[in-house]
């Protein structure tokens, strides 16, 4: 049987057992990694430094974690925190705060055509917002999680999710709303 | 005509959906990364304690020194309207409350960093 991660993150606390925390980075990496790139706009060899050093904060405060979220959203939140102590000592970065140029929105109705319209359009969104979709849609955090990882206030969340779809909205609106 | 906000979060989810990332080796490089769990922290509560203690023990000198066997409450409320009379500055009623109070939080410090320690061996 798999063990669930409490049960690794109880051996990691009670024998100091490396091998434990080795199967919960295995299992929680893509996630990681898979944020901060989207955090650093497909920057790799930053976003895997920013995920190595998120593991081993986790390892540093591990007794810390009280179990009040998932695992994932826990370690979620270390990497969003990495970032924007990151970015703060950078002042700007413009790889967040602004997005590419967006070409005109094609109506052809192509499929391969909306998708990359779709990444198009996220990417030109300021970071927050773009950051508050993809907890929601792509890790299907819930408001209360997306609060806990980032540190806004709910309300905040609720206004970047609604403020990010009505822009997306805006850029896209040159698609046709019937099934792609 | 809008978006609507199904359509739109299930055409989001399918242009934010990624492919799980191999791990490539990237969990042996944490696990060689790692630094020996709770051992800086052991050592800053140890220092912590110590310091605290010794700020301890010089209160509990000065009071040994005024001379009483009258322990803790009793002598500390002499000294303290002693200290206040003489002075006239009844912040030092304060000051020596603060001092007794951080007594008592650094022999729980010294108490929770020995177990500490004791947890880390």
């Amino acid at each position: 049987m798999t063990p669930t991660d409490p049960d690794l993150i109880l051996r990691c606390l009670t024998s100091d057992d490396t091998a434990a925390f080795g199967d919960l980075v295995r299992r929680h990496q893509s996630a990681v990694r898979g944020f901060l790139r989207h955090l650093t706009r497909g920057d790799s060899a930053r976003s895997d430094d920013l995920a190595q050093e998120t593991f081993i904060r986790a390892w540093r405060g591990l007794a810390g974690y009280r179990g009040g979220s998932r695992f994932g959203t826990w370690l979620l939140g270390i990497a969003y925190n990495l970032f924007r102590n990151e970015r703060r000592g950078q002042r700007n970065d413009p790889a967040f705060d602004a997005g590419n140029e967006f070409p005109a929105a094609a109506s052809t109705g192509n499929l391969s055509d909306l998708r990359q319209d779709l990444a198009s359009a996220l990417d030109r969104l300021p970071g927050d917002e773009r950051t508050a979709l993809a907890l929601s849609l792509q890790f299907s955090l819930t408001h209360e999680e997306i609060a806990a990882t980032t540190g806004w206030p709910l309300g905040t969340v609720k206004t970047h999710l609604s403020r990010g779809k009505e822009q997306l909205r805006g850029l896209l609106a040159a698609w046709n709303p019937s099934p792609p | 005509m809008s978006l609507d906000d199904p359509r739109l979060e299930e055409w989001l989810r399918e242009a934010l959906r990624e492919p799980q990332l191999p791990d490539d080796g990237f969990a042996e490089r944490v696990l060689a990364a790692l630094p020996p769990r709770g051992q800086p922290l052991d050592r800053y509560r140890a220092a912590l304690a110590i310091s605290w203690t010794a700020s301890g023990a010089g209160i509990a000198a000065a009071l040994c020194l005024a001379g009483s066997t009258d322990w803790a409450a009793g002598v500390l409320a002499r000294l303290v309207n002693a200290a206040t009379l003489l002075t006239g500055r009844p912040w030092i009623s304060f000051a020596v409350t603060v001092a007794f109070v951080s007594y008592m939080g650094g022999l729980y410090a010294a108490r929770a960093a020995v177990g500490s320690l004791g947890r880390s061996r």
